[in-house]
């Protein structure tokens, strides 16, 4: 179908376009446009105003800073891809842009644009909860920044404010070896579930480890508890299997005609024993 | 804002002239393509960015046509497959795909073509497996792949694409 009638406008500055957007409930910002313009066609949205953020260039950077790699939120997911301070600084995004939709798609579409939709069953908002990212906002009423686990806050929902804009995100470097492992129908598709999980091996002992879920519930789910067991403990099958068990314990985790509850807690428990046996070098 | 009055100019290099056409802001670059710009090689299958079939290159990289508006084109580089053939003779990878039984309906082969042609350029000389994985946002309901693949790794159409035919 073809798109709804809007109004357009391309800033080429953040703060000409948080002036478009504040103030004004039917505005969105347009980012790649792979999630918002099909929702558009299939009038699941129809914005009365479009803010077009592609001619803003200072949002389209990568930034290989000292303290953390910044990646600005129109940077596309292939540029992400294909970056070499990505690769070396945060090898968890690279690993599961691998699984984010197909090369067309990754041409077009945006890391601030993927975080910002906060679809429950996308891969870019499990990367920022397990690497500690942090998210900046710009709005009306000045700059804030906000970690990804208080950004995510249901299907579809973060924390974005009135008026404010999602303009950058922050990635703290990490000591933990990770693994990202999904499954889905077919290569490209949602996810039924997938599994971030990162560790430290010191003396053959789990140390720091870190898991994180997706595809299972409406948001990213950190699982603590799982992550605590591992502490001090020699990394095999049957110790991988028993975080795999607490992490999932709890968790109400939705069924849809893709695959019910059941079927993808199964998943879910399987991915995070692979992850973690791989986080912690061994060959699954 | 109506069709007449909210009309913004765009100005593309199209199979390498300069082009340009007015567009309302809601019009899909698929669409301008086709309808303004006679362009129908391009097709429409699903527009909401699943099928693949409306696949060109913007800036040598593969797109969605339908998942792109035709004003965010502007000062953008775009190849369709009309510009693909010189002279009246196919693009050695078009070749390959008649060679190959690489199409039957028609209706992905564009998409197809244009995907592959991105591929080879950045990849020379790429696996089956590598091809695979680049035509995977493509559906073809005719040919079951294979021969799409054959295609694609076929030696002519992988020198060829690198040497001269762009």
């Amino acid at each position: 179908m073809k798109f709804p009638d809007f109004s357009y406008a391309r800033p080429a500055t953040i703060s000409e376009a948080i002036k478009l957007l504040s103030g004004n409930d039917d505005a969105r910002p347009l980012a790649g446009g792979q999630s918002l313009l099909p929702m558009m066609a299939l009038r699941m949205a129809s914005p009365g105003l479009l803010v077009d953020l592609g001619l803003i260039e200072e949002l389209a950077v990568i930034a290989d800073g000292d303290a953390t790699l910044r990646i600005g939120a129109m940077v596309t997911h292939d540029t992400t891809a294909r970056s070499e301070a990505v690769a070396r600084r945060t090898p968890l995004l690279r690993q599961a842009l691998h699984h984010v939709a197909h090369q067309a798609v990754r041409n077009r579409g945006t890391l601030g644009g993927s975080l910002a939709n906060a679809d429950g069953s996308a891969e870019m908002p499990v990367v920022a909860v397990a690497l500690d990212a942090v998210m900046t906002l710009q709005g009306p009423d000045g700059v804030r920044r906000i970690r990804a686990d208080e950004f995510f806050q249901g299907h579809y929902t973060t924390a974005i404010g009135e008026g404010e804009l999602l303009t950058c995100i922050d990635f703290p470097d990490s000591a933990r070896s990770w693994a990202f492992e999904e499954v889905s129908r077919r290569p490209g598709d949602f996810a039924l579930a997938m599994v971030a999980a990162g560790l430290q091996i010191a003396n053959g002992k789990c140390l720091n480890a870190s898991l994180v879920i997706g595809g299972v519930s409406d948001r990213p789910i950190r699982s603590e508890s799982a992550a605590a067991v591992l502490d001090g403990r020699t990394l095999d099958r049957a110790v991988a299997t028993e975080a795999a068990q607490i992490a999932l314990d709890g968790v109400r985790v939705r069924s849809d005609i893709h695959a019910d509850a059941r079927f993808r807690t199964e998943l879910a428990k399987n991915l995070v024993v692979r992850a973690l046996l791989r986080a912690g070098g061994a060959n699954d | 804002m109506t069709d007449q009055e909210g009309q913004l100019p765009v100005r593309v290099t199209l199979n390498g002239q300069p082009a340009s056409f007015l567009a309302a802001p809601r019009t899909s670059l698929s669409d301008a393509l086709r309808d303004k710009l006679r362009l129908t090689g391009l097709k429409q299958g699903c527009e909401i960015g699943v099928c693949g079939s409306c696949t060109i290159l913007v800036d040598d990289k593969p797109i969605r046509a339908c998942l792109m508006l035709a004003v965010q084109a502007d000062g953008k580089r775009i190849e369709t497959i009309e510009g693909l053939a010189t002279n009246g003779e196919l693009h050695p990878l078009q070749a390959s795909f008649q060679r190959h039984h690489g199409l039957q309906c028609g209706f992905c082969t564009s998409g197809m073509v244009l995907t592959a042609l991105a591929l080879l350029r950045d990849n020379p000389a790429p696996s089956r497996d590598e091809a695979r994985e680049a035509i995977s946002g493509n559906l073809c309901r005719c040919t079951g792949y294979e021969t799409i693949i054959d295609a694609i790794v076929d030696p002519d159409a992988m020198r060829a694409t690198q040497v001269g035919h762009g």
